[in-house]
């Protein structure tokens, strides 16, 4: 069964569009969901809608379970600690390796202090099926920039869609509740944000209203935040 | 054959808030909850695969310990499953499936491959293809009923270790179909009871027509699904 | 190790491809060729029943030990049948060295399924005195050799072992409920029909070889068994796999049909 863009897609169709596209030898870019078999067929391998932008194609799909890609940013738990590796839990089916080089201005005499239970906001460097995730917690030039141990505030797990949908540019929440109270947030595409404020009430708030926001669509946000805002007059 | 007709299939997805793929279906009064956890860390060093991952199925009954009637069937739902998950995307990993039988009013086991399917989907793992599994048994005046409700299946007494179900002596035997949504090829079969060859081709021919109905569920369903999850996070297609 | 072993190691695929295009087996059969079937009979003298069948390297032996027991609440005048099979590392190194493994369990269920589905036994026949009295039928059958095709093999073991089942005669005193035994007195149990399993699998969309081997099982894309009794099918497993065209199934069922003729030939004859 052949498919469009914009279609909902279900597992074994077949993307006209893209073959097409790349028999006129322009390049096309396969994302999430989407893969070509050996007759050259671009194939959906999961169900949810067909999205295009510019050359990428890719199915919008609902996931809970992370699978680690290269340049996300994650949350991860330290689990364990080796002679030159954090073993850090991200959500996937292994734990994935941070050295202790990959932080700003470590050294192999100064390590960074971190400790098994600590929160770490990294990005993922490596992630190749048959390999252990590898993580950094510095940029490319060697500057930490946001990234490092996430101290106080609370985090939680939630659906990999709940992510994507507040960090889209066309999502006004995390703006929106900015202007009712200062907070800060880490959202890790594996499914775990972390947020903080001044006290622990306002966190717990915030926390509500964000799993809320799952479900609300975009132009219901400010209703979702005047809500909001009127319960932490009550609680505060 | 425009008098088709299948049972009343309804399912719920993401029932579980803790699995990573979960729903409830029901086809008629047969009803099962099956639970989809994975990729996860393969639980036991023996399962490794370094080239594809671990399926590992869990079937429970209605009531009792699972016995060796259970391991049957998951077999041969890790067989099914196995082939329509691209596990080769997934290597040195385990895919975990739990069904939990609810209600058997004839039928469990293809609503149990069907909701296997739902979950799958729901839970985002890559599949090659969906595949759906029709029941239908064939009653004592030699007529193919598809997917028949309420028939009363006895305990067969006939072994004390294993007590297999087996439909009454009304039917003379019923056939599980499953089938890929590709080709709407046949890719396995179940059979109880004895019957001739041309029953098993009528019998194979009316479940293929009725597969259809099962594939146009699934679609019906992600797309109310995608409606409520996805569709409200990317503005361009509201 | 010579030029073809070391050829069939690297590509075993190509290796059955390539025999299959020259029409002829690695092991040098037809393909609706079915292997050497060996059938012998009472092999153990101290059970009730027992047989030991070789096809090809695949061998199973039988044993069939009879006791007796109350029966159900549920169904009072019916015996039991209670077939396991054992598929240890003995026979084949895929399976687990120690403990019941899945696959024997879900043979175990196969069996069974197909000795009820084919009705060749009437429980009814296994009771001595109604709701008091009833033979249980402990089918032991343990596989030596798995070399493909093991569900063939314990069927016609298990058939074979039923056929020379003989049970001694019990006398049940319903008053007293005192049971006599008496040894010298047997008598053989009533079959309907005998079910007949024979296994198919389909290489590469377009090769139907009968009686898979091992190597050729393990690189099968689909594989069929199916058994009959009295030219009725009374099981159908395809356990994943490419769909069979229609003409392809029948000739299938033909071929069965046909060995299960050949097979009942070959048990009358012993």
């Amino acid at each position: 069964m052949e498919v469009e863009v914009g279609n909902i897609v279900l597992p074994g169709n077949i993307v006209k569009e893209a073959e097409s596209l790349a028999k006129e030898n322009k390049k096309v870019v396969l994302g999430n969901g989407l893969r070509s078999d050996e007759n050259e067929k671009v194939v959906v391998s999961k169900s949810g809608i067909l999205c295009k932008r510019k050359n990428i194609f890719y199915v919008d799909s609902y996931q809970k379970r992370y699978i680690p890609a290269k340049n996300d940013t994650v949350i991860g738990i330290v689990h364990s600690k080796t002679l030159d590796f954090f073993w850090v839990d991200i959500n996937c089916s292994e734990l994935a390796s941070l050295p202790y080089l990959a932080f700003e201005g470590a050294t192999k005499k100064n390590r960074p202090d971190i400790n098994i239970g600590d929160l770490i906001y990294c990005k993922v460097m490596q992630s190749n099926p048959d390999l252990e995730p590898e993580l950094v917690c510095v940029d490319s030039t060697g500057k930490k920039g946001n990234l490092g141990e996430l101290k106080d505030g609370l985090m939680f797990s939630c659906t990999i869609n709940l992510v994507r949908k507040i960090l889209n540019e066309k999502c006004t929440l995390l703006h929106l509740l900015s202007k009712e109270c200062p907070y800060e947030i880490a959202a890790g595409i594996n499914g775990r944000i972390w947020i903080n404020s001044k006290n622990i009430n306002t966190t717990i708030l915030l926390r509500n209203t964000i799993l809320e926001a799952e479900y609300t669509p975009y132009h219901q946000m400010k209703n979702l935040v005047d809500r909001f805002a009127s319960e932490l007059t009550g609680i505060n | 054959m425009e008098d088709l007709k299948l049972k009343a299939i309804t399912a719920e997805m993401n029932i579980l808030s803790r699995s990573d793929g979960s729903v409830i279906i029901s086809q008629g009064d047969s009803s099962c909850i099956v639970d989809v956890n994975g990729p996860i860390e393969v639980n036991s060093a023996a399962n490794i695969d370094m080239n594809k991952a671990y399926v590992d199925v869990l079937y429970r009954p209605k009531c009792g310990i699972p016995g060796v009637n259970e391991r049957y069937k998951e077999k041969t739902i890790k067989g099914l499953c196995e082939s329509i998950i691209l596990t080769t995307l997934y290597p040195k990993t385990q895919i975990n499936f739990q069904i939990q039988e609810m209600d058997d009013s004839s039928g469990i086991f293809a609503c149990a491959i069907n909701g296997c399917n739902i979950g799958l989907l729901n839970s985002g793992l890559e599949m090659k293809f969906n595949m759906a599994a029709v029941h239908c048994v064939l009653d004592e005046t030699d007529e193919i009923i598809i997917d028949p409700d309420c028939i009363e299946e006895e305990t067969l007494a006939f072994t004390r270790v294993q007590k297999p179900k087996r439909i009454s002596g009304k039917y003379k035997a019923d056939f599980t179909f499953v089938f890929e949504s590709l080709k709407d090829s046949l890719i396995s079969v179940h059979t109880n009871g004895s019957f001739s060859l041309q029953k098993y081709n009528e019998a194979l021919k009316l479940s293929r027509q009725a597969c259809r109905k099962i594939f146009d569920f699934y679609a019906d369903l992600v797309k109310k699904c995608s409606v409520v999850y996805i569709k409200n996070s990317i503005l361009e297609y509201i | 190790m010579s030029q073809e072993n070391l050829f069939k190691a690297i590509n075993p695929v190509k290796f059955v491809l390539d025999h299959l295009e020259k029409n002829v087996r690695p092991d040098g059969r037809e393909f609706n060729e079915f292997r050497a079937t060996i059938i012998n009979k009472d092999s153990i003298s101290r059970a009730e029943g027992s047989a030991l069948v070789k096809i090809g390297n695949t061998t199973v032996l039988c044993g069939i030990k009879a006791e007796l027991a109350e029966p159900d609440n549920i169904d009072q005048n019916i015996g039991f049948i209670v077939p396991n099979i054992e598929l240890s590392k003995l026979c084949s190194p895929k399976y687990r060295a120690i403990g019941v493994s899945v696959d024997s369990q879900v043979m175990s269920q196969t069996i069974f399924n197909i000795i009820v589905n084919s009705e060749c036994i009437d429980p009814a026949d296994l009771c001595i005195a109604k709701g008091k009295l009833v033979w249980v039928l402990y089918c032991d059958l343990v596989c030596l050799d798995d070399d493909g095709s093991v569900l063939d093999v314990a069927i016609l073991a298990l058939s074979t072992a039923l056929k020379s089942l003989k049970l001694p005669k019990v006398d049940f005193d319903i008053d007293t409920k005192v049971i006599k035994v008496n040894d010298k007195i047997r008598s053989p149990l009533k079959l309907k029909c005998l079910p007949v399993a024979s296994s198919f699998i389909i290489f590469e969309n377009d090769y139907l070889l009968v009686d898979p081997s091992s190597d050729e099982e393990n690189i099968a894309d689909t594989t069929v068994t199916v058994s009959t009794s009295d030219g009725k099918i009374n099981y159908i497993h395809q356990p994943g796999g490419n769909s069979i065209e229609p003409a392809k199934f029948d000739n299938i069922v033909r071929q069965a049909i046909n060995r299960e003729k050949y097979i009942k030939s070959l048990l009358d004859s012993i």
